[in-house]
């Protein structure tokens, strides 16, 4: 198969309903797979005022992305997990101004054991811990308000 | 109190007049010897039931006491209070709910209690359990996400203002997110406790804490400003039974509806009961006190504020006050 072939090929597809195209040519050792983006709608279609985004773009922005994957993992070991909240509230520390914290750091806490409260609306909602280990770090302050999502506590992952 | 006695109380109740001795035996299905003798035990419960020959007998006051027997002889729901724990005196109803929710005890159990010698309110406050209120807890397990359940506290607020309106015509109205207040007075508290990893709610405890027949004219004047009782603006004793029996029904109707995600009004409701839409309101969170105007209630329940330099802020967990002009 020669360039020019794949050219008209890529062409052809283009410019075809299909959406996905896959051809394996097993003596020449060549497998080619073409899959269309879905293309903006456009009322009135003219290929030549289509921007199409050039590949060594989309390759850069791939690269970038897993570069920030793997510095964020290198910052957390395997074996600390982060615990999250799992609603919009209040986060406290303790069942009431006066009593002592459920967990400080260096605590080991055990599966079902209550880490904090989160209120939201008088609704006080005992969070319990899915994991044994050890609280590392409290990652907010008593009374502070915290999004869904936001991580609360990190912890040591023991066996 | 054996079955045959609550169900003589039962049938008091519908006929609301006199039942003889030979009805009550055919209604019950045991001699009018064994009628006559649950009447006398009955009576030595407390019950005035007089007898007047030729008519029969009439209940003519009941003791004003809140057993688990006269509460299932009253209570007309099929899941609230499926279960009953009546208590002279204990810490705090909520607590002993808990404990049960912690175990396998199914949904709607009622934990009620004459007393609180620790009845809680937010963030540990006390919460005053003077003689002759409702304070009880209910047992729910909700298979909902944590998100779904928030409104709950909003949703058990409504339904009790539904009956405080509904039955006993009260300008009862909410200050959110659910405080009950007459007359700008406060005549019931809830606190929702749960207990739930970030995959399930294991429990949910609903405490409710209800000035019914507390006499005011005891009470220190601090708490008279502030606090309120239904017999106060009443002019009356209610019948405590009768009330509980109302605010179950009326939140396992709204409770069943809400678990399905059939309580559209949820949030209307909460609007249309809210004290503090349109007002200038004080808030106070964990680290600071400040001026606002409350705004609306959003969809998720939260409370959508305009602070004094024109920021719209959502408010999650504070005590706010109306301000006083």
């Amino acid at each position: 198969m020669e360039l020019l072939d794949i050219k008209e090929l890529m062409e052809t597809f283009s410019n075809s309903e299909i959406s996905d195209f896959e051809l394996e040519l097993a003596e020449a050792g060549i497998r080619i797979r073409m899959t269309k983006r879905p293309a903006p709608r456009m009322e009135v279609a003219s290929t030549a005022t289509v921007p199409v985004p050039s590949l060594p773009i989309a390759v850069s922005a791939v690269n970038e992305s897993i570069e920030l994957e793997q510095e964020k993992e290198e910052k957390v070991p395997d074996n600390i997990i982060e615990i999250t909240s799992p609603m919009v509230g209040t986060f406290y520390r303790a069942p009431s101004p006066t009593s002592d914290p459920y967990v400080v750091e260096g605590d080991l806490v055990k599966v079902g054991q209550t880490l904090c409260i989160i209120e939201a609306m008088k609704l006080m909602n005992e969070f319990q811990s899915e994991y044994s280990g050890k609280i590392v770090e409290i990652l907010v302050e008593n009374g502070q308000p915290v999004e869904y999502g936001e991580p609360l506590f990190l912890l040591e992952l023991v066996d | 109190m054996n079955k045959i006695e609550v169900n003589i109380i039962k049938l008091f109740e519908m006929q609301n007049g006199n039942l003889s001795g030979a009805q009550l035996s055919q209604l019950l299905g045991v001699s009018r010897t064994a009628i006559w003798k649950h009447i006398n035990n009955l009576r030595e419960q407390g019950y005035i039931i007089q007898a007047i020959p030729g008519q029969g007998y009439r209940l003519i006051n009941k003791p004003d006491k809140l057993t688990s027997s006269e509460i299932r002889a009253v209570l007309e729901t099929q899941l609230l209070g499926n279960q009953i724990i009546a208590l002279e005196e204990t810490d705090s109803t909520n607590d002993v709910a808990k404990d049960y929710g912690k175990q396998d005890t199914a949904e709607g159990l009622l934990v009620i209690a004459e007393r609180q010698t620790r009845g809680r309110g937010r963030r540990g406050r006390n919460w005053l359990s003077e003689p002759g209120g409702l304070y009880f807890s209910l047992l729910l397990r909700p298979k909902l996400s944590l998100a779904e359940v928030s409104t709950i506290t909003l949703l058990v607020a409504i339904s009790i203002v539904q009956v405080l309106r509904k039955d006993y015509q009260l300008p009862a109205v909410i200050k959110w997110p659910n405080d009950i207040l007459i007359d700008n007075r406060k005549v019931c508290g809830i606190l929702t406790e749960l207990s739930a990893d970030p995959e399930t709610i294991k429990y949910l405890v609903l405490g409710i804490g209800l000035n019914c027949n507390s006499a005011t004219d005891n009470w220190p004047e601090e708490i008279k400003a502030i606090a309120t009782s239904l017999s106060h603006v009443l002019g009356y004793h209610i019948d405590r039974i009768k009330l509980l029996n109302q605010l179950l029904l009326q939140l396992e109707t709204n409770y069943l509806n809400f678990i399905k995600g059939e309580f559209g009004q949820l949030i209307p409701l909460a609007r249309e009961y809210s004290c503090l839409l349109g007002k200038n309101i004080t808030v106070n969170t964990h680290h600071q006190t400040y001026t606002a105007k409350a705004i609306d209630i959003n969809s998720d329940g939260s409370l959508l504020i305009q602070k004094e330099n024109g920021k719209l802020t959502n408010l999650w967990a504070a005590d706010v006050s109306v301000r006083q002009p």
